[in-house]
């Protein structure tokens, strides 16, 4: 193997061989599905339209959301982070490994990585779902088109969701090239997004300025909250523990979220090209 | 500028014109050097000198603000792809992954090169006496079995060019003796080596040529022989050095005569060393030991650099 493919190879070496990585994974993946299954039967009655979505779908998403967002957040910092942290990036670089790609195989491998661990733990929630409520899985043939497109819809949330996670990670990591400068700005990144979204109206009232209230349709984390909801109006999605949503639609929810994704993979190329190495 | 003697080969390594600044302040100004298959060459300089900054140039690590690196030929901050692949490095200290094995270190890095076979993993690993631990976490070595790591990752894909930042850093003297002679080999093989160090023996043991920088600028170059060349005087070892020196001071041609660091060093009336044996013989005064007399590295980077102008 050689070339762009061997590059990402190494990168995916060093995520697995790091054991690190996957005690962080499991002990969180572990406590979110736990969360998510109890959460799945919430509030649901007989004959709900949406109970498939409600019972199997919106539990999964909030699993794979989050159960694989936090982990992946952390591993994009400390793949990037570790790198500068250690000074390893100055032996790939002089190398003759160009500093760009080497950074679009990290985020190769973690796509990889991402994907990987969302179909095992995917696979894990449907099975552990199944076992807990089997009634649900008892959809008629006539909600297969609907219950397809959920899905899609659900997944669309998902792939969005851990873009970010990983985007995220990896822009602030390269920022600061540190573990803990990156670690301490992607983790705060969220709950400060969902606080804001508690705090802005607040502050609208108070203040009598209403351009508070027009922050918060614009929020990372807000918009990855409703997404399901905005992509598909009138569905009541699981709430998973306290995340505020604001009213957006669909189609103001994915472009917000496209253009933070932008900005994060811009900032990250520009200052990956531009910067020495010095340490 | 003084530069290291051409020997007829097309360079590996060429410094031309090299400058980097760092707010106004010259770090390194106006380096040229050339570096020829074969050849050691030991990069010296007090702390601050401008040496890392130089390597890193070299690596593409930092951007020069002025002049060329060109690495068999090709300009490295153009075509780093190109060239990089056949330099080994280590630069300051080893850069490494803890968490892995010191094998699983080699086959990280050699998966970023590209082109490292695993059959060369072990060859490697045995070249720098590390078989044994090759599957112990790189955070349980010693420093010394670290810095032997790194040389093995710089050795990665058959290098042309190496080129090291203090690689006897933590080794015991049995290490330091071994990289010596993986050096000489290296080099016997037809790469080149350029070797950053403090060690001043070290280097004027191992390297064919020195290059020695002050506050940025190169101040002294050349092969190891010219620049330790003393003018044709001898050193004696004799029984009464006081009186054997006012004998020969006595003399025309010995009137440079002199006591040096415990030994007599002087002129022969010649310039061939059986002539001035003679002539003490012939005093009564026969030397038990007479040899060409040398610089020492250490008076040469004292006197180019400012740090005699510092001593107290």
């Amino acid at each position: 193997m050689r070339g762009f493919p061997s590059l990402v190879g190494g990168e995916l070496l060093k995520i697995r061989r790091q054991p690190v990585n996957w005690s962080l994974s499991l002990i969180v993946l572990a406590a979110v599905m736990l969360v998510a299954l109890l959460s799945s039967g919430g509030g649901r009655q007989a004959g709900d339209p949406d109970g498939f979505a409600r019972a199997v779908l919106d539990p999964l998403t909030v699993t794979l959301q989050v159960g694989v967002g936090i982990p992946l957040l952390v591993l994009s910092v400390r793949v990037i982070g570790q790198e500068y942290q250690l000074g390893t990036v100055r032996v790939l670089v002089a190398r003759g490994t160009g500093r760009v790609r080497l950074l679009l195989a990290k985020l190769a491998a973690l796509c990889i990585a991402a994907a990987a661990t969302a179909l095992v733990t995917g696979a894990m929630t449907f099975c552990a779902l199944w076992l807990v409520e089997p009634d649900a899985f008892q959809a008629p043939a006539a909600a297969a088109s609907a219950i397809s497109r959920d899905a899609g819809l659900n997944l669309l949330a998902v792939g969005l969701s851990l873009t970010a996670c990983a985007l995220l990670g990896v822009c602030v990591a390269t920022l600061g090239r540190s573990i803990a400068f990156g670690l301490g700005l992607a983790l705060v990144w969220f709950p400060v997004d969902n606080i804001a979204l508690l705090v802005l109206p607040a502050l609208s009232v108070f203040t009598r300025m209403p351009l508070w209230d027009g922050v918060a349709p614009y929020l990372l984390g807000g918009n990855l909250n409703t997404m399901v909801q905005a992509l598909e109006p009138g569905r009541r999605a699981v709430a998973f523990l306290v995340s505020p949503e604001p009213q957006v639609d669909g189609q103001h929810a994915v472009l917000v979220v496209a253009a933070y994704l932008a900005a994060f993979l811009a900032a990250s190329l520009l200052l990956t090209w531009h910067r020495d190495i010095h340490h | 500028m003084p530069q290291v003697p051409d020997h007829g080969d097309s360079p590996i390594l060429e410094l031309d014109g090299l400058c980097r600044s760092y707010g106004g302040r010259m770090v390194v100004d106006h380096v040229d050097l050339v570096l020829r298959r074969g050849e050691i060459l030991g990069f010296l300089g007090p702390n601050g000198a401008g040496k890392t900054t130089t390597i890193r140039m070299a690596l593409n690590l930092v951007r020069p603000s002025a002049g060329t690196v060109r690495i068999l030929g090709h300009d490295v901050w153009r075509e780093p792809r190109r060239v990089l692949p056949r330099v080994g490095a280590l630069v300051e200290a080893p850069a490494l992954y803890p968490n892995l094995s010191g094998r699983d270190n080699l086959r990280a890095f050699a998966m970023a090169v590209g082109g490292a076979r695993t059959p060369t993993i072990p060859q490697l690993l045995e070249v720098v006496s590390l078989t044994d631990r090759q599957d112990d976490r790189v955070r349980t070595y010693s420093l010394g079995m670290k810095q032997r790591l790194g040389v093995a990752i710089a050795l990665l894909n058959d290098p042309d060019l190496l080129l090291l930042d203090e690689p006897a850093n933590g080794l015991d003297p049995l290490g330091i003796a071994e990289m010596r002679d993986l050096m000489a080999h290296l080099a016997a093989e037809g790469r080149a080596v350029f070797l950053c160090s403090h060690v001043l023996r070290e280097v004027e043991a191992i390297c064919t040529h020195v290059a020695i920088v002050d506050r940025g600028r190169l101040v002294h170059a050349g092969s190891v022989d010219e620049v330790l060349a003393g003018t044709g005087e001898f050193w004696l070892r004799v029984r009464e050095p006081e009186q054997v020196l006012a004998l020969l001071r006595a003399e025309e041609w010995g009137r440079t005569a002199r006591l040096h660091e415990g030994r007599l060093v002087t002129p022969s009336p010649t310039g061939e060393g059986r002539d001035l044996c003679a002539f003490l013989a012939a005093a009564g005064h026969p030397p038990d030991a007479l040899d060409r007399f040398r610089h020492d590295l250490e008076d040469v980077f004292l006197r180019v650099t400012h740090v005699a102008e510092d001593a107290p």
